[in-house]
Protein backbone atom coordinates (compact mmCIF):
# COMPACT_ATOMS: atom_id res chain seq x y z
CA UNK A 1 0.00 0.00 0.00
CA UNK A 2 1.49 3.16 -0.85
CA UNK A 3 2.44 6.01 1.62
CA UNK A 4 0.52 8.53 -0.24
CA UNK A 5 -2.29 7.44 1.54
CA UNK A 6 -1.56 8.52 4.45
CA UNK A 7 0.26 11.47 3.25
CA UNK A 8 3.79 12.32 2.17
CA UNK A 9 6.57 14.38 3.92
CA UNK A 10 10.57 15.29 2.68
CA UNK A 11 13.48 13.03 4.08
CA UNK A 12 14.94 14.71 7.13
CA UNK A 13 17.80 15.49 4.86
CA UNK A 14 15.71 17.50 2.84
CA UNK A 15 14.05 18.99 5.46
CA UNK A 16 16.97 20.40 7.41
CA UNK A 17 18.27 22.49 4.39
CA UNK A 18 15.21 23.42 2.67
CA UNK A 19 14.04 26.38 4.34
CA UNK A 20 16.95 28.84 3.70
CA UNK A 21 17.29 30.48 -0.05
CA UNK A 22 21.32 30.01 -1.38
CA UNK A 23 22.73 32.35 -3.18
CA UNK A 24 23.20 29.95 -5.57
CA UNK A 25 19.15 29.34 -5.79
CA UNK A 26 19.02 33.20 -6.87
CA UNK A 27 21.75 32.61 -9.29
CA UNK A 28 19.51 30.16 -10.84
CA UNK A 29 16.63 32.37 -11.36
CA UNK A 30 18.53 35.66 -12.28
CA UNK A 31 20.21 33.34 -15.17
CA UNK A 32 17.19 32.14 -16.25
CA UNK A 33 15.28 35.15 -16.28
CA UNK A 34 18.71 36.67 -18.41
CA UNK A 35 18.54 33.86 -20.39
CA UNK A 36 21.00 32.07 -19.16
CA UNK A 37 20.07 28.13 -18.18
CA UNK A 38 23.36 26.68 -17.03
CA UNK A 39 22.27 27.40 -13.26
CA UNK A 40 18.98 25.67 -13.94
CA UNK A 41 20.86 22.32 -15.85
CA UNK A 42 22.79 21.50 -13.02
CA UNK A 43 19.72 22.17 -10.45
CA UNK A 44 18.15 19.69 -12.62
CA UNK A 45 20.23 16.78 -13.00
CA UNK A 46 21.54 17.33 -9.42
CA UNK A 47 17.90 16.92 -8.16
CA UNK A 48 17.11 14.12 -9.99
CA UNK A 49 18.20 11.22 -8.18
CA UNK A 50 17.40 12.43 -4.95
CA UNK A 51 13.61 13.10 -6.42
CA UNK A 52 13.73 9.45 -8.14
CA UNK A 53 14.14 8.02 -4.51
CA UNK A 54 12.12 9.90 -2.61
CA UNK A 55 9.29 8.95 -4.85
CA UNK A 56 10.32 5.47 -4.80
CA UNK A 57 10.37 4.90 -1.11
CA UNK A 58 7.05 7.14 -0.76
CA UNK A 59 4.71 5.98 -3.62
CA UNK A 60 3.96 3.22 -5.26
CA UNK A 61 4.13 5.24 -9.05
CA UNK A 62 5.82 3.09 -11.93
CA UNK A 63 9.88 4.34 -13.09
CA UNK A 64 7.99 6.12 -16.22
CA UNK A 65 5.52 7.75 -14.35
CA UNK A 66 8.37 9.18 -11.69
CA UNK A 67 10.25 10.29 -14.66
CA UNK A 68 7.27 12.05 -16.19
CA UNK A 69 6.70 13.69 -12.50
CA UNK A 70 10.12 14.51 -12.32
CA UNK A 71 10.35 16.69 -16.01
CA UNK A 72 6.81 18.23 -15.59
CA UNK A 73 7.44 19.30 -12.02
CA UNK A 74 10.58 20.74 -13.05
CA UNK A 75 8.94 22.01 -16.05
CA UNK A 76 6.34 24.06 -13.74
CA UNK A 77 9.27 25.22 -11.55
CA UNK A 78 10.94 26.71 -14.77
CA UNK A 79 7.73 28.26 -15.73
CA UNK A 80 6.77 29.99 -13.19
CA UNK A 81 10.19 31.20 -12.45
CA UNK A 82 9.77 32.85 -15.77
CA UNK A 83 6.64 33.90 -14.92
CA UNK A 84 8.11 35.85 -11.74
CA UNK A 85 5.87 34.12 -9.62
CA UNK A 86 9.20 32.16 -7.57
CA UNK A 87 9.81 34.93 -4.72
CA UNK A 88 12.87 32.84 -3.19
CA UNK A 89 11.03 33.13 0.36
CA UNK A 90 11.91 29.25 0.27
CA UNK A 91 14.86 27.46 -1.67
CA UNK A 92 14.23 25.83 -4.82
CA UNK A 93 13.97 22.48 -3.72
CA UNK A 94 11.21 23.28 -1.41
CA UNK A 95 9.47 24.89 -4.67
CA UNK A 96 10.50 21.28 -6.81
CA UNK A 97 8.65 19.24 -3.90
CA UNK A 98 5.67 21.12 -3.06
CA UNK A 99 4.76 21.39 -6.89
CA UNK A 100 5.48 17.62 -6.92
CA UNK A 101 3.05 17.07 -4.50
CA UNK A 102 0.83 18.81 -6.14
CA UNK A 103 1.01 17.08 -9.16
CA UNK A 104 0.78 13.89 -7.41
CA UNK A 105 -2.57 15.34 -5.84
CA UNK A 106 -4.03 16.11 -9.05
CA UNK A 107 -2.76 14.23 -12.07
CA UNK A 108 -2.32 10.71 -9.70
CA UNK A 109 -5.35 11.04 -7.05
CA UNK A 110 -2.52 10.98 -4.46
CA UNK A 111 -3.44 12.03 -0.99
CA UNK A 112 -0.30 14.01 -0.22
CA UNK A 113 0.40 16.24 2.57
CA UNK A 114 1.85 19.53 1.73
CA UNK A 115 3.99 21.27 4.89
CA UNK A 116 3.98 24.64 6.27
CA UNK A 117 6.60 25.84 4.12
CA UNK A 118 5.26 24.08 0.75
CA UNK A 119 2.09 25.01 0.96
CA UNK A 120 2.74 28.94 1.50
CA UNK A 121 4.95 28.71 -1.21
CA UNK A 122 2.38 26.89 -3.57
CA UNK A 123 0.05 30.04 -2.98
CA UNK A 124 1.87 31.74 -5.58
CA UNK A 125 2.47 29.12 -8.26
CA UNK A 126 0.31 28.52 -11.18
CA UNK A 127 0.23 25.12 -12.70
CA UNK A 128 -2.19 25.51 -16.03
CA UNK A 129 -2.94 21.89 -16.86
CA UNK A 130 -0.78 20.42 -19.57
CA UNK A 131 -3.66 18.98 -21.59
CA UNK A 132 -6.29 21.94 -21.19
CA UNK A 133 -10.06 20.80 -21.99
CA UNK A 134 -10.68 22.49 -25.81
CA UNK A 135 -12.84 21.70 -28.27
CA UNK A 136 -11.01 19.30 -31.59
CA UNK A 137 -11.65 22.48 -33.60
CA UNK A 138 -9.87 24.69 -30.88
CA UNK A 139 -7.19 22.37 -30.50
CA UNK A 140 -6.33 22.24 -34.19
CA UNK A 141 -6.53 26.08 -34.62
CA UNK A 142 -4.02 25.96 -31.24
CA UNK A 143 -1.77 23.42 -33.52
CA UNK A 144 -1.83 25.82 -36.55
CA UNK A 145 -1.13 28.20 -34.32
CA UNK A 146 2.05 26.95 -32.98
CA UNK A 147 3.12 25.96 -36.35
CA UNK A 148 3.24 29.71 -37.34
CA UNK A 149 4.93 30.38 -34.27
CA UNK A 150 7.82 28.39 -35.12
CA UNK A 151 8.00 30.32 -38.63
CA UNK A 152 7.78 34.26 -36.69
CA UNK A 153 10.69 35.32 -36.85
CA UNK A 154 12.61 37.74 -34.67
CA UNK A 155 11.88 40.58 -33.17
CA UNK A 156 8.68 38.85 -32.96
CA UNK A 157 9.39 35.74 -31.61
CA UNK A 158 10.81 36.91 -28.17
CA UNK A 159 8.56 40.38 -28.22
CA UNK A 160 5.36 37.53 -28.39
CA UNK A 161 7.07 35.28 -26.47
CA UNK A 162 8.10 37.70 -23.66
CA UNK A 163 4.28 38.70 -23.63
CA UNK A 164 2.06 36.00 -24.20
CA UNK A 165 3.77 33.61 -21.98
CA UNK A 166 6.44 35.07 -19.35
CA UNK A 167 3.44 37.51 -18.63
CA UNK A 168 5.88 40.83 -18.73
CA UNK A 169 4.36 43.99 -19.44
CA UNK A 170 5.24 46.47 -21.98
CA UNK A 171 7.87 48.37 -20.15
CA UNK A 172 9.42 45.26 -19.33
CA UNK A 173 9.71 44.30 -22.67
CA UNK A 174 11.19 47.69 -23.92
CA UNK A 175 14.04 46.80 -21.00
CA UNK A 176 14.64 43.51 -21.32
CA UNK A 177 15.20 43.91 -25.02
CA UNK A 178 16.26 47.19 -24.96
CA UNK A 179 14.03 49.21 -26.88
CA UNK A 180 13.38 53.08 -26.50
CA UNK A 181 10.19 52.97 -24.39
CA UNK A 182 7.12 50.42 -24.26
CA UNK A 183 4.71 52.85 -26.79
CA UNK A 184 7.57 51.17 -29.23
CA UNK A 185 7.10 47.73 -28.19
CA UNK A 186 3.67 48.26 -28.13
CA UNK A 187 3.90 49.01 -31.92
CA UNK A 188 5.83 46.09 -32.70
CA UNK A 189 3.87 43.61 -30.60
CA UNK A 190 0.75 44.76 -32.56
CA UNK A 191 2.50 44.33 -35.89
CA UNK A 192 3.65 40.77 -34.86
CA UNK A 193 0.75 39.54 -33.52
CA UNK A 194 -1.15 41.09 -36.65
CA UNK A 195 1.43 38.79 -38.82
CA UNK A 196 1.24 35.92 -36.79
CA UNK A 197 -3.03 35.32 -37.01
CA UNK A 198 -2.40 36.38 -40.50
CA UNK A 199 -0.14 33.62 -40.93
CA UNK A 200 -2.51 31.21 -39.08
CA UNK A 201 -5.50 32.12 -40.92
CA UNK A 202 -4.17 31.76 -44.34
CA UNK A 203 -2.36 28.43 -43.16
CA UNK A 204 -6.29 27.68 -41.94
CA UNK A 205 -7.82 28.50 -44.97
CA UNK A 206 -5.68 26.41 -47.34
CA UNK A 207 -6.35 23.20 -45.76
CA UNK B 1 -4.96 51.38 -16.90
CA UNK B 2 -4.87 47.89 -18.30
CA UNK B 3 -5.67 47.63 -21.81
CA UNK B 4 -8.34 44.67 -22.51
CA UNK B 5 -5.72 42.61 -23.86
CA UNK B 6 -3.84 42.47 -20.85
CA UNK B 7 -6.76 42.13 -18.83
CA UNK B 8 -7.47 39.11 -21.09
CA UNK B 9 -4.11 37.60 -20.77
CA UNK B 10 -4.18 37.97 -16.93
CA UNK B 11 -7.48 36.54 -16.84
CA UNK B 12 -6.29 33.42 -18.69
CA UNK B 13 -3.10 33.10 -16.92
CA UNK B 14 -4.93 33.16 -13.71
CA UNK B 15 -3.16 36.47 -12.93
CA UNK B 16 -5.62 38.74 -12.66
CA UNK B 17 -6.89 39.85 -9.10
CA UNK B 18 -10.46 39.57 -8.22
CA UNK B 19 -11.69 43.30 -9.00
CA UNK B 20 -10.13 42.47 -12.68
CA UNK B 21 -12.14 39.05 -12.80
CA UNK B 22 -14.60 41.04 -12.31
CA UNK B 23 -14.30 43.39 -14.89
CA UNK B 24 -13.40 40.65 -17.31
CA UNK B 25 -17.09 38.45 -16.49
CA UNK B 26 -19.11 42.04 -16.77
CA UNK B 27 -16.95 42.51 -20.47
CA UNK B 28 -17.03 39.42 -22.08
CA UNK B 29 -21.06 38.76 -20.96
CA UNK B 30 -21.69 42.31 -22.49
CA UNK B 31 -20.14 42.91 -25.04
CA UNK B 32 -19.50 41.10 -28.16
CA UNK B 33 -16.62 42.56 -29.33
CA UNK B 34 -14.34 41.88 -26.48
CA UNK B 35 -15.78 38.11 -25.87
CA UNK B 36 -14.42 37.40 -29.80
CA UNK B 37 -11.14 38.80 -28.69
CA UNK B 38 -10.67 37.22 -25.55
CA UNK B 39 -11.77 33.90 -27.29
CA UNK B 40 -9.15 34.29 -29.67
CA UNK B 41 -6.25 35.16 -27.61
CA UNK B 42 -7.69 32.41 -24.92
CA UNK B 43 -6.12 30.15 -27.68
CA UNK B 44 -3.13 32.08 -28.90
CA UNK B 45 -2.28 31.91 -25.08
CA UNK B 46 -2.33 28.17 -25.06
CA UNK B 47 -0.94 27.94 -28.02
CA UNK B 48 2.50 29.48 -26.88
CA UNK B 49 2.30 27.83 -23.71
CA UNK B 50 2.39 24.25 -25.11
CA UNK B 51 4.96 25.58 -27.90
CA UNK B 52 7.06 26.80 -24.60
CA UNK B 53 6.18 23.90 -23.01
CA UNK B 54 7.27 21.38 -25.56
CA UNK B 55 10.66 22.97 -25.93
CA UNK B 56 11.08 23.18 -22.08
CA UNK B 57 10.75 19.43 -21.96
CA UNK B 58 12.69 18.74 -24.93
CA UNK B 59 15.61 20.72 -23.21
CA UNK B 60 15.13 18.79 -20.29
CA UNK B 61 15.20 15.51 -22.19
CA UNK B 62 18.30 16.62 -24.05
CA UNK B 63 19.98 17.12 -20.45
CA UNK B 64 19.16 14.06 -19.23
CA UNK B 65 20.71 12.23 -22.63
CA UNK B 66 24.00 14.13 -22.16
CA UNK B 67 23.68 12.78 -18.44
CA UNK B 68 23.88 9.17 -20.26
CA UNK B 69 27.38 8.32 -21.87
CA UNK B 70 26.86 4.62 -23.25
CA UNK B 71 23.73 5.74 -25.24
CA UNK B 72 24.98 9.02 -26.29
CA UNK B 73 27.75 7.21 -27.81
CA UNK B 74 25.74 4.90 -29.54
CA UNK B 75 23.64 7.81 -30.18
CA UNK B 76 26.55 10.12 -32.16
CA UNK B 77 27.54 6.53 -34.00
CA UNK B 78 24.04 5.93 -35.31
CA UNK B 79 23.47 9.35 -36.40
CA UNK B 80 26.85 10.33 -37.90
CA UNK B 81 26.20 6.91 -39.95
CA UNK B 82 22.71 8.46 -41.10
CA UNK B 83 24.57 11.51 -41.44
CA UNK B 84 26.97 9.73 -43.67
CA UNK B 85 24.79 7.94 -45.22
CA UNK B 86 22.31 10.73 -46.25
CA UNK B 87 25.38 12.71 -47.50
CA UNK B 88 25.71 9.88 -50.23
CA UNK B 89 22.22 9.37 -51.22
CA UNK B 90 22.35 13.38 -51.79
CA UNK B 91 25.40 13.46 -53.48
CA UNK B 92 23.81 10.47 -55.66
CA UNK B 93 20.42 12.69 -55.96
CA UNK B 94 22.37 15.56 -56.88
CA UNK B 95 24.35 14.02 -59.41
CA UNK B 96 21.65 11.92 -61.05
CA UNK B 97 18.76 15.05 -61.24
CA UNK B 98 17.75 18.10 -59.47
CA UNK B 99 14.28 17.91 -60.86
CA UNK B 100 13.16 14.93 -58.61
CA UNK B 101 15.10 16.50 -55.39
CA UNK B 102 13.49 19.74 -56.11
CA UNK B 103 9.90 18.06 -56.67
CA UNK B 104 10.24 16.91 -53.14
CA UNK B 105 11.13 20.09 -51.24
CA UNK B 106 8.33 21.84 -53.08
CA UNK B 107 5.73 19.48 -52.17
CA UNK B 108 7.56 18.00 -48.73
CA UNK B 109 6.29 19.17 -45.16
CA UNK B 110 6.29 17.58 -41.82
CA UNK B 111 2.90 16.10 -40.84
CA UNK B 112 1.32 18.33 -38.12
CA UNK B 113 0.93 16.58 -34.45
CA UNK B 114 -2.37 17.32 -34.31
CA UNK B 115 -3.80 13.89 -32.52
CA UNK B 116 -1.45 13.61 -29.66
CA UNK B 117 -3.09 16.64 -27.02
CA UNK B 118 -6.43 15.60 -27.74
CA UNK B 119 -6.18 11.55 -27.29
CA UNK B 120 -3.71 11.17 -24.68
CA UNK B 121 -4.72 9.39 -21.58
CA UNK B 122 -3.57 9.97 -18.17
CA UNK B 123 -1.47 6.89 -18.07
CA UNK B 124 0.82 7.83 -20.92
CA UNK B 125 2.07 11.33 -20.06
CA UNK B 126 5.32 10.08 -20.38
CA UNK B 127 7.50 8.25 -23.00
CA UNK B 128 4.53 9.31 -25.26
CA UNK B 129 4.64 13.14 -24.12
CA UNK B 130 8.21 13.14 -24.60
CA UNK B 131 8.03 11.67 -28.16
CA UNK B 132 5.50 13.88 -29.71
CA UNK B 133 7.23 17.21 -27.51
CA UNK B 134 10.55 16.35 -29.23
CA UNK B 135 8.48 16.06 -32.25
CA UNK B 136 6.92 19.20 -32.15
CA UNK B 137 10.05 21.05 -31.53
CA UNK B 138 11.58 19.58 -34.62
CA UNK B 139 13.79 17.81 -32.44
CA UNK B 140 13.89 14.67 -35.16
CA UNK B 141 16.87 12.79 -33.70
CA UNK B 142 15.71 12.61 -30.33
CA UNK B 143 11.89 11.80 -31.50
CA UNK B 144 13.25 9.58 -33.40
CA UNK B 145 15.13 7.66 -30.83
CA UNK B 146 11.90 8.29 -28.48
CA UNK B 147 9.46 6.49 -30.99
CA UNK B 148 11.71 3.54 -31.25
CA UNK B 149 11.50 3.14 -27.84
CA UNK B 150 7.62 3.04 -27.46
CA UNK B 151 7.56 0.48 -30.34
CA UNK B 152 9.39 -1.57 -28.87
CA UNK B 153 7.57 -1.10 -25.72
CA UNK B 154 4.18 -1.33 -28.06
CA UNK B 155 3.61 -1.96 -31.50
CA UNK B 156 1.35 1.15 -32.82
CA UNK B 157 0.81 1.86 -36.34
CA UNK B 158 0.59 5.26 -34.92
CA UNK B 159 4.01 5.61 -33.50
CA UNK B 160 5.39 3.71 -36.71
CA UNK B 161 4.07 6.65 -39.15
CA UNK B 162 5.17 9.56 -37.01
CA UNK B 163 9.03 7.79 -36.64
CA UNK B 164 8.72 7.50 -40.58
CA UNK B 165 8.51 11.37 -40.77
CA UNK B 166 11.36 11.91 -38.54
CA UNK B 167 13.13 9.72 -40.62
CA UNK B 168 12.28 12.05 -43.75
CA UNK B 169 13.08 14.96 -41.74
CA UNK B 170 16.91 13.79 -41.11
CA UNK B 171 17.53 12.28 -44.78
CA UNK B 172 16.44 8.06 -44.28
CA UNK B 173 13.63 8.02 -46.77
CA UNK B 174 14.82 4.45 -47.07
CA UNK B 175 14.00 3.26 -43.20
CA UNK B 176 10.99 5.96 -43.47
CA UNK B 177 9.39 3.64 -46.07
CA UNK B 178 9.88 0.63 -43.50
CA UNK B 179 7.42 2.31 -41.54
CA UNK B 180 5.04 3.76 -43.85
CA UNK B 181 4.88 0.14 -44.71
CA UNK B 182 3.39 -0.86 -41.46
CA UNK B 183 0.36 1.10 -42.39
CA UNK B 184 -1.24 -0.95 -44.80
CA UNK B 185 -4.79 -1.42 -42.97
CA UNK B 186 -7.35 1.17 -45.14
CA UNK B 187 -8.96 1.73 -41.97
CA UNK B 188 -5.99 3.48 -40.09
CA UNK B 189 -6.33 7.27 -39.88
CA UNK B 190 -3.05 7.56 -40.97
CA UNK B 191 -3.39 5.23 -44.26
CA UNK B 192 -3.70 8.16 -46.78
CA UNK B 193 -0.82 9.66 -45.38
CA UNK B 194 1.46 6.96 -45.15
CA UNK B 195 0.78 6.50 -48.99
CA UNK B 196 1.53 10.49 -49.83
CA UNK B 197 4.83 10.30 -47.69
CA UNK B 198 5.71 7.28 -49.17
CA UNK B 199 5.60 8.60 -52.69
CA UNK B 200 7.22 11.86 -51.37
CA UNK B 201 10.43 9.57 -50.24
CA UNK B 202 10.40 7.13 -53.28
CA UNK B 203 10.87 10.51 -55.27
CA UNK B 204 13.67 11.29 -53.14
CA UNK B 205 15.08 8.06 -53.70
CA UNK B 206 14.33 8.78 -57.73
CA UNK B 207 11.90 5.70 -57.68
CA UNK B 208 9.25 7.53 -59.44
CA UNK B 209 7.55 4.44 -61.06
CA UNK B 210 7.06 3.63 -57.52
CA UNK B 211 5.92 7.26 -56.96
CA UNK B 212 3.56 7.26 -59.50
CA UNK B 213 1.81 4.31 -58.33
CA UNK B 214 1.16 5.48 -54.97
CA UNK B 215 -0.01 8.87 -56.16
CA UNK B 216 -2.59 7.08 -58.61
CA UNK B 217 -3.86 5.17 -55.65
CA UNK B 218 -4.06 8.51 -53.59
CA UNK B 219 -5.54 10.43 -56.44
CA UNK B 220 -8.77 8.22 -56.18
CA UNK B 221 -8.87 8.53 -52.55
CA UNK B 222 -10.27 12.09 -50.29
CA UNK B 223 -7.57 13.40 -48.45
CA UNK B 224 -4.29 14.04 -50.85
CA UNK B 225 -6.27 13.88 -53.87
CA UNK B 226 -5.30 17.23 -55.58
CA UNK B 227 -1.76 16.89 -54.35
CA UNK B 228 -1.34 13.71 -55.97
CA UNK B 229 -2.56 14.93 -58.78
CA UNK B 230 -0.32 17.80 -59.22
CA UNK B 231 2.72 15.97 -58.57
CA UNK B 232 1.73 13.15 -61.17
CA UNK B 233 1.43 15.69 -63.72
CA UNK B 234 4.40 17.05 -62.70
CA UNK B 235 6.14 13.69 -63.09
CA UNK B 236 4.69 13.59 -66.32
CA UNK B 237 6.35 16.65 -67.75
Amino acid sequence: MSNFYTGLSLPLEIKATNTVTSNKDQAIVTGLLNGDDKGFKEFYLGERQQFYDWCKSNSSITQEEINDLYQSSQMYLYENILQRRVNLSSSLRTYLYGIAKNQLSTRYRKNVTQSNNEAAVMEHLRFLAETESFESQEQQLIQKIRHALQDLKEPCKSILKLFYYELLSMKEIAEKLGYKNDSVVKSQKNRCIEQLRNSYKKGGNDE
Amino acid sequence: MMSDEELIRAFYSESATAEKIEQFNQLYQENGAFKSQADQIKLELAAFREEERAGIRSKFSSWEAEEKPTKHIQLSTYWKMSIAASIVIASFIGYQSWSDKDLYSEYYSAYPNYEYTTTRGEDEVTLRSKAFAAYDSKAYELANDLFTELINQSDQPEYHFFRGITRLETNNPEPALEDFGRLTNKDNSYYQASLWYSALANIKLEKTDKASQLLNELAQLDEYRKEAEELLEELDN
